[in-house]
């Protein structure tokens, strides 16, 4: 942004910032649902998230496409946030005013086998959750080993691990 | 359902999210106004107090050792003494740093390696405490010299400077050992786990055991 001054830059990172939410908040939730068990957690956890995604857009360049940029940013958060669960204390609780709102209706027909997903992501360690999340978005092993910087073998392991721990788990 | 057929499904679900899921577009402007409530804009807060309360007992026992310079235990005992608070304001300084520096945009693995320092940060002060135990005479020699202008230190028998020396002594060998099994990698031993959790809290405990996970396919 060379030619714009400070408030002009300042009013073009808030339309690009609101424009990038609007159009990729799906990641949010799917980030927020797989590492948080509660509302109250995934009410903090999305923003969190925002406010490390209005921190980094100003070093964000094009080397990367923006979901895997937003889905870097997204899960170094959730795995940072952690938080000891408390579902049980919340569950009488709700919340009036959410950052994200989502209407189940629109999916009921894959309603149980969505349930079924996120009950087993929520199952896995944080950087199993990572991995299957960029697996299921379709990201390939080089891309992923990227994001983690980690070797493709190592992914590799990784997902045929995850293969075998949902095979058991569908029984 | 195996895991190509949860792919598909997946790339269903985040068709209809974009349908499903609405932003609302107020309260995020309101979360914007406080986007400076960030957790680490808070450990950059807590770590500038800390910062400053060593930077205060700097210069406090900078202008004791100015004003009473003479090579006696009291001046010793302040010059040891600052060496650790200037430490211990150096370690505030990086911390600022890093925490100014960490990109949660980078690979996984160095923002968790990021991380990680910063969450150390009570455990090094707490190492830090435990490398001044050896030097704890020192508290006492200048602590009397302030309160009540006595160098105790000369007031002394032989026998009592010897039998406070090897308590030293023993100080020194136990904060020796402590702070060497002190390291992530020990955990797996109950007393060293049990510190980690006490001084450092649960979010590194959980960064250590993510750290591991992601290395966990090499073994």
């Amino acid at each position: 942004m060379p030619f714009l001054n400070k408030s002009e830059v300042k009013v073009s990172k808030r339309e690009l910032f609101l424009e990038l939410v609007e159009k990729h908040k799906g990641i949010l939730f799917k980030v927020t649902r797989s590492y948080c068990k509660n509302e109250f957690d995934r009410e903090d956890l999305t923003q969190e998230i925002l406010a490390q995604i209005w921190r980094s857009l100003d070093t964000y360049n094009d080397d990367f496409k923006i979901t895997t940029w937003m889905y870097r940013v997204a899960l170094n958060v959730a795995i940072s946030f952690h938080r000891k669960d408390k579902s049980g204390a919340f569950k009488h609780y709700e919340i009036e005013d959410k950052l994200l709102s989502y209407d189940m209706n629109e999916e009921a027909e894959n309603e149980q086998s969505i349930i079924q997903l996120y009950t087993f992501i929520n199952q896995l360690n944080d950087i199993d959750k990572a991995v299957l999340l960029m697996y299921l978005e379709g990201e390939n092993q080089s891309e992923i080993a990227a994001n983690l910087s980690i070797s493709i073998s190592n992914v590799s392991t990784k997902i045929s691990r995850i293969k075998q721990k949902f095979q058991h788990s569908a029984g | 359902m195996n895991l190509e057929q949860m792919q598909s499904l997946w790339q269903d679900h985040s068709l209809k999210l974009e349908e499903c899921i609405s932003l609302n577009k107020r309260l995020l402007n309101e979360k914007q106004k406080e986007e400076q409530k960030s957790k680490l804009h808070n450990l950059v807060v807590s770590r500038t107090l800390e910062g400053a309360l060593f930077f205060i007992i700097c210069v406090a026992l900078s202008k004791y050792i100015v004003s009473s310079w003479s090579l006696s235990a009291p001046v010793v005992s302040a010059v040891v003494l600052n060496v650790f608070a200037i430490v211990g304001l150096a370690g505030n300084i990086g911390q600022i740093t890093l925490l100014n520096k960490i990109d949660f945009a980078k690979p996984i693995k160095q923002t968790l390696t990021d991380l990680i320092v910063v969450r150390s940060h009570n455990m090094q002060i707490f190492k830090l405490i435990m490398l001044s135990a050896p030097f704890y005479m020192a508290y006492v020699f200048l602590g009397y010299d302030i309160i009540y202008e006595l160098d105790l230190y000369s007031l002394m028998s032989a026998e009592t400077k010897i039998a406070f020396a090897v308590i030293s002594l023993v100080f020194v060998v136990l904060v020796v050992v402590l702070i060497t099994k002190l390291t992530p990698e020990n955990r797996g031993n109950k007393i060293i786990d049990w510190l980690y959790r006490e001084v450092s809290g649960e979010k590194l405990t959980h960064l250590l055991d993510e750290m591991e996970n992601i290395d966990r396919a090499k073994r």
